[in-house]
């Protein structure tokens, strides 16, 4: 140990632990697979179209439009799709994190085509994500579990990186983790793709196989220092899993907004997803369903209200609205007092209603925010009508 | 004189000790060079800038020459105006121009870059990226700031832990970056400064990495080493352009020294409340004044003070660190604007804040260093206009020394800037750094770090783990992002909220939130009172409510050191000496209250805070026994406890009586706690103890009161003197500043060794190795120590050497001189 080192013992980790180099313990010698460049190791599996995977079939399925909306898409096929998901070095992110591991998977014909190409050696990294780059030679659109903030952006700072040729070029991304939340919000603890495995698909992964997504980076570490792959086989598994597991969840979700099955899903959220991408008749028709069986759901009434209105619906609307001013909302107060000046010009029941919505604001703030002050205009205009 | 007598009233002028004036000086004019483009010249000969002073011509000159170039004229010069002009031209020439503006502080950061952004948005046509990157930038604002700057606002911490481990978000950008502007680069010393030179380490590799090669450009404050200390900063040749051509007034220096209240206990005015008679009396004269004080509370005593003595209460504002940023833009402005007459600050505002020149700057108390004064100093002066600097001595040595010696303010270089960047523990992080931005390919170099070095470095890397190779290249091994583990700055802690009923009136950093808000404290904001209710630890929320007091209040706290590990020690002549880690304890236990204006203690208070720990490195010697008796044989000793005698609790106890209780300088009357006795003329003075206890050398004081007359009659100790030595030229062994390293004097050290002697150690968390580069450095610290006091030409010691002398005090000069000898001497 030299002096610098023994000065600095205090701040550095463990020692590396001396390690063996193991023999025919390379990536080819355990599993299927060819060198498609230096260090770049390509497993290739295809499986059948009704393909059993953890409990549910692979099968062909159109594509609902309200996730295409949602993606920024239009319409879309099938086999334009192209399942991603990386492995890395690190998930702090920034360019001291390499990707070791891509998988893609697409529906070609009667098959389903899975493709993991693996890093032998970080040093070769460029030559990996050109291998990617070449698969996106032809229009596809990404389907990735939070690809859109980290596995798309990071591909594209390892090609910056790297200096490769090509670049990783933006396409469309259906991101099943945000499509996810939104179909599960409040009823998941987490939204990993493991938990939503679990509680959506009712499916597990068999642990043996498997290795947990935290302990990916150290175990490609350990594999560079010992070249013993044996590990590295369930990070390949584990990582034809997530994409297996993309196709099934993205059918799922095809399937409930197809057959309207809205068990066991946040309901509320669909409705808001269809009126956020334009589909204002589902959108109606979700929000009056939630509406039927619970009648004070407020923010099933504050957003059918609000589209009544849009749609100059207003006996709806204000119905609703003399709903909500039962569970003292404050914007219904003010939509009935605008109602009853504009539209019935009945003064005096506007002025009604601006009181009770000052009062109701009263109650809850001390300051006399911007809005109080609106109110108060209000009500004195609506006082000058009046007399 | 004349103008002198203008404006101060006789009260003031009497007290006047230093009266320095510096003639008004004529502007050094130069034309635009011709090589400019014809509409950037008339663009600024239309705003009323008809010619270059000489200094933005040779800087413009420098920098149009692809050379690295330092500017160091002085405050209010016009420092931006000499990289404005060429950055503008370059964008005007190649719209692909990218630059990155580094300013230590957020506020630098807001105003220059709303300056650049108007010129640009004025005469150049492309669309030119204007941005802020720092840790207020919203997210959806940073991807737009990433793709389209050109011109890139940050500060170091954000260029080390946002933008260079993510640089392929900023490919463009590097791709073109041309400028690296550092404004203020003095800031850049000890700790921060050494981090800083690896940042930029880095930001060159990668610049490098996308084919770059920028220019860079400083500004710099007046230091005695500049060219030294930027060259070892950017590791570049530069050219330094130090002669100011910007014209002058006629400008005063000022040393006013505080009257004499009690010629028997020697005790001066207060400086705070002289501070505030000066301040009121310029705030009548309509002039325009900043006044400088080193601590946040007094910045607000002297604005409530203050407040009290003017109509115009509004024109008089407080400024300093924990107030929110937008007031903070706010005030700046209605400086600028003239809104504002008298701005009560701490040194927040020394650094270059744009608030234009000033009538008078007004210090209260000397701010510690040749440069902190010279810099706030120099936001005096308007050209055509004479302009005031005055100093307020405080009744501290370092101040009573000035008023005696002025040419040490005046004529001899200010401090040094040092940095270490190679210090291992500060490297080692920036490499890890830097490993994680992009592998190290075999043979290529870091700054200018020695290659074998580097080599080593790297190895070790590897042989922890945290690095690979493969192919000649060496690449980051680790699931980390390394450059979370550090922050450049040592005082990285938290901040606390300050809330008074749901609103948010400021904030309040970790480390002063437990004596500067803890319970029942006085919190003083913008000469407003508040009442600390609750000291919210785990939250970091500090509850306040509004309240009028008449008193304010003050923590009594006290350090401790704890030995946790010892790693070295050693016997040596006349020593021991030790190296280990320990443990530094701060702890607030109380406070007391005490009256605005009398400062007349109305009460104590107990605190129960957690104590404040920092686990670090320390090096420490003990004296032996021996030295000391032979010492204190020659009556060169004086770190022993005074030993009063056996009588003196009743002689002390008769001398309160006689004084009926009462404090005999201020009048307040015991309360609680007993008055202390205090010996006229020092005890140690004497012979014998009778003669010290003789009744007509004692007098009843109370505790503030006591301390006042102590400092004027400060028998400095052999140690004390060798501490303050020690103070002075350690960071010049180990390149860093002098806040980074605590020195302690002590009779009885207590860490593995009851016997006195000194005690040094990193002040960060964790150290950064100082100490034990000191524990090395043993001999040849007191060698240089030995020969600077022995050197010195003063009598009994002043701040060059074992510090200042107290007004009717003793210096140590003798008795350090003496203790060194022993040290290191073979043979006594």
């Amino acid at each position: 140990m030299n002096d610098i080192e023994a000065l600095l013992k205090g701040v550095l980790p463990n020692k590396k632990k001396k390690t063996r180099i193991s023999k025919n313990k390379e990536i080819h010698n355990l599993v299927k697979g060819k060198y498609v460049a230096e260090n770049v190791f390509l497993i290739e599996n295809k499986f059948e179209i009704n393909y059993k995977h953890i409990g549910n079939k692979l099968i062909k399925y159109q594509i609902h439009p309200l996730i295409l909306n949602y993606s920024g898409l239009d319409k879309a096929n099938i086999e334009d799709l192209l399942f991603i998901d990386t492995e890395t070095t690190g998930l702090a992110g920034g360019t001291g994190t390499y990707v070791f591991l891509i998988g893609i998977g697409f529906f070609k014909e009667e098959e389903f085509i899975l493709r993991q190409y693996f890093l032998t050696d970080i040093v070769n990294e460029k030559l990996l994500i050109e291998q990617f780059i070449n698969e996106l030679n032809k229009e596809k659109i990404y389907v990735s579990f939070n690809g859109k903030s980290y596995d798309v952006p990071l591909l594209n700072t390892r090609s910056i990186f790297n200096r490769c040729k090509g670049r990783i070029t933006e396409h469309a991304n259906i991101d099943l983790l945000h499509i996810s939340r939104r179909f599960w919000r409040e009823m998941l603890e987490t939204y990993s793709l493991q938990n939503i495995e679990q509680k959506i698909l009712k499916t597990g992964r068999t642990g043996e196989l498997d290795i947990p997504g935290s302990e990916i980076p150290d175990a490609y570490f350990s594999y560079l220092n010992t070249r013993n792959a044996s590990i590295m086989k369930n990070v390949i598994y584990h990582n034809k899993l997530d994409i297996l597991s993309l196709t099934i969840l993205l059918e799922k979700i095809n399937k409930i907004l197809f057959l309207k099955n809205y068990k066991n899903v946040n309901l509320f959220e669909i409705g808001r997803l269809y009126l956020q991408n334009e589909h204002v008749a589902q959108a109606i028709s979700i929000f009056e369903d939630i509406l039927e069986s619970d009648i004070s759901h407020l923010s099933a009434i504050k957003e059918l209200s609000f589209i009544y209105k849009r749609n100059k619906n207003f006996e709806k609307a204000s119905a609703l609205w003399l709903e909500a001013v039962k569970h003292n909302e404050y914007y219904a107060y003010i939509e009935l007092a605008k109602w009853e000046e504009h539209k019935n010009k009945n003064y005096t029941k506007a002025l009604e209603w601006t009181e009770k919505a000052l009062n109701s604001k009263y109650e809850e703030y001390i300051y006399e925010s911007e809005e109080v002050n609106k109110l108060k205009h209000r009500k004195k205009r609506l006082e000058r009508l009046i007399h | 004189m004349a103008e002198n007598e203008m404006i101060f009233d006789s009260s003031i002028l009497q007290n006047i000790a230093v009266h320095k004036i510096h003639k008004a000086k004529q502007a050094k004019l130069s034309d635009f060079p011709s090589y400019l483009n014809d509409n950037i010249i008339n663009y600024f000969k239309q705003k009323g800038i008809k010619k270059l002073y000489s200094h933005q011509l040779q800087a413009i000159n420098a920098i149009n020459n692809h050379k690295n170039t330092v500017i160091t004229s002085g405050v209010d010069s016009g420092k931006s105006l000499c990289y404005q002009i060429p950055i503008l031209q370059q964008l005007q020439d190649n719209p692909q121009t990218r630059a990155i503006f580094l300013f230590p502080t957020k506020a630098l950061t807001q105003d220059q870059k709303i300056k650049f952004t108007k010129f640009v948005s004025e005469f150049i046509e492309a669309d030119i990226g204007i941005g802020i990157y720092d840790g207020d930038t919203p997210s959806e604002k940073r991807r737009i700031i990433k793709r389209s700057a050109n011109l890139l606002f940050t500060n170091p911490d954000m260029l080390h832990l946002g933008i260079l481990p993510h640089h392929t978000n900023w490919c463009e950008f590097f791709q073109n970056l041309k400028f690296v502007v550092i404004d203020e680069v003095h800031i850049y010393r000890g700790i921060f400064g050494s981090h800083f030179a690896n940042v930029i380490r880095r930001l060159k590799r990668i610049a490098k990495f996308y084919g770059s090669n920028p220019q860079f450009i400083l500004t710099s404050a007046t230091l005695s080493n500049v060219e030294k200390f930027t060259r070892k900063l950017i590791e570049e040749d530069l050219e330094v352009i130090s002669d100011d051509g910007s014209p002058t007034g006629e400008q005063h220096y000022i040393i006013y020294n505080p009257p004499i209240v009690n010629k028997e206990l020697g005790i001066r005015r207060s400086a705070m409340q002289e501070t505030v008679h000066i301040a009121a009396d310029l705030f009548e004269q309509k002039g325009q004044t900043l006044v400088f004080s080193e601590s946040r509370r007094s910045v607000e005593l002297i604005l409530s003070y203050l407040r009290k003595n003017v109509d115009e209460i509004k024109q008089v504002q407080g400024y300093r660190s924990g107030y929110l940023s937008s007031d903070r833009r706010e005030i700046e402005k209605k400086f600028r604007s003239g809104k504002i007459r008298t701005l009560v600050s701490t040194n927040a505002l020394e650094l270059g804040i744009d608030i234009g020149g000033l009538d008078t700057v007004l210090i209260n108390g000397y701010p510690g260093s040749i440069a902190s004064t010279r810099q706030q100093f120099g936001r005096a002066g308007r050209s055509g206009k004479p302009s005031f600097c005055i100093l307020v001595a405080s009744s501290n040595l370092l101040d009573q020394y000035l008023v005696k010696h002025p040419e040490y303010l005046f004529d001899r270089n200010p401090e040094q800037a040092l940095i270490d960047p190679d210090n291992p523990f500060i490297l080692l992080h920036h490499l890890k750094c830097a490993l994680f931005e992009k592998p190290f390919i075999t043979g290529e170099q870091f700054g200018d770090l020695p290659q074998n070095v580097l080599d080593q470095y790297l190895q070790i890397l590897q042989n922890y783990d945290l690095a690979y190779e493969s192919n000649d290249k060496i690449f980051w091994k680790a699931n980390s992002y390394p450059a979370d583990e550090i922050s450049l700055r040592t005082t990285g802690a938290g901040e606390f909220v300050l809330k008074c009923e749901d609103r948010t009136i400021g904030i309040v950093d970790e480390n002063s939130a437990y004596w500067f808000t803890h319970p029942q404290a006085v919190y003083i904001h913008q000469g407003e009172t508040y009442l600390v209710t609750k000291l919210d630890i785990p939250n970091k929320i500090v509850e306040l409510v509004e309240k009028k007091t008449d008193y304010y209040t003050q923590t009594q706290s006290k350090t401790d050191f704890e030995l946790i590990k010892l790693k070295k020690s050693e016997i040596i002549v006349g020593a021991e000496r030790f190296y280990g880690q320990i443990k530094v304890t701060d702890i607030v236990k109380g406070f007391k209250r005490q009256k605005w204006h009398t400062n007349e203690i109305l009460g104590y208070g107990d605190l129960e805070l957690p104590p404040q720990e920092t686990i670090t490195y320390g090096y420490w010697f003990s004296i032996s026994e021996e030295i000391i008796a032979r010492l204190t044989e020659k009556k060169l000793w004086n770190n022993t406890k005074n030993d009063y005698g056996s009588k003196w609790k009743s002689i002390a106890e008769k001398v309160r009586k006689r004084d009926e209780h009462e404090c005999q300088h201020c009048g307040v009357i015991k309360q609680e706690k007993k008055f202390d006795v205090h010996h006229k003329i020092p005890f140690k003075q004497f012979a014998s103890v009778e003669k010290a206890n003789q009744l007509s050398n004692l007098i009843t004081l109370c505790p503030s009161c006591h301390r006042k007359a102590e400092r004027m009659f400060y028998v400095q100790s052999g140690l004390a003197g060798l501490a303050n030595l020690f103070r002075s030229i350690a960071p010049f062994f180990i390149m860093c500043d002098g806040k980074d390293i605590r020195v302690h004097s002590s009779s009885r050290i207590g860490l593995g060794t009851d016997d006195p002697g000194l005690v040094i150690h990193d002040s960060m968390s964790g150290g950064i190795g100082l100490s034990e580069k000191l524990y090395g450095l043993h001999y040849k610290l007191l060698w240089e120590a030995y020969t600077i006091v022995n050197g010195c030409d003063c009598k009994n010691g002043c701040p060059a050497c074992v510090g200042p002398v107290a007004e009717n005090g003793t210096g140590a000069k003798k008795q350090v001189i003496e203790i060194i000898k022993h040290l290191l001497k073979k043979s006594i």
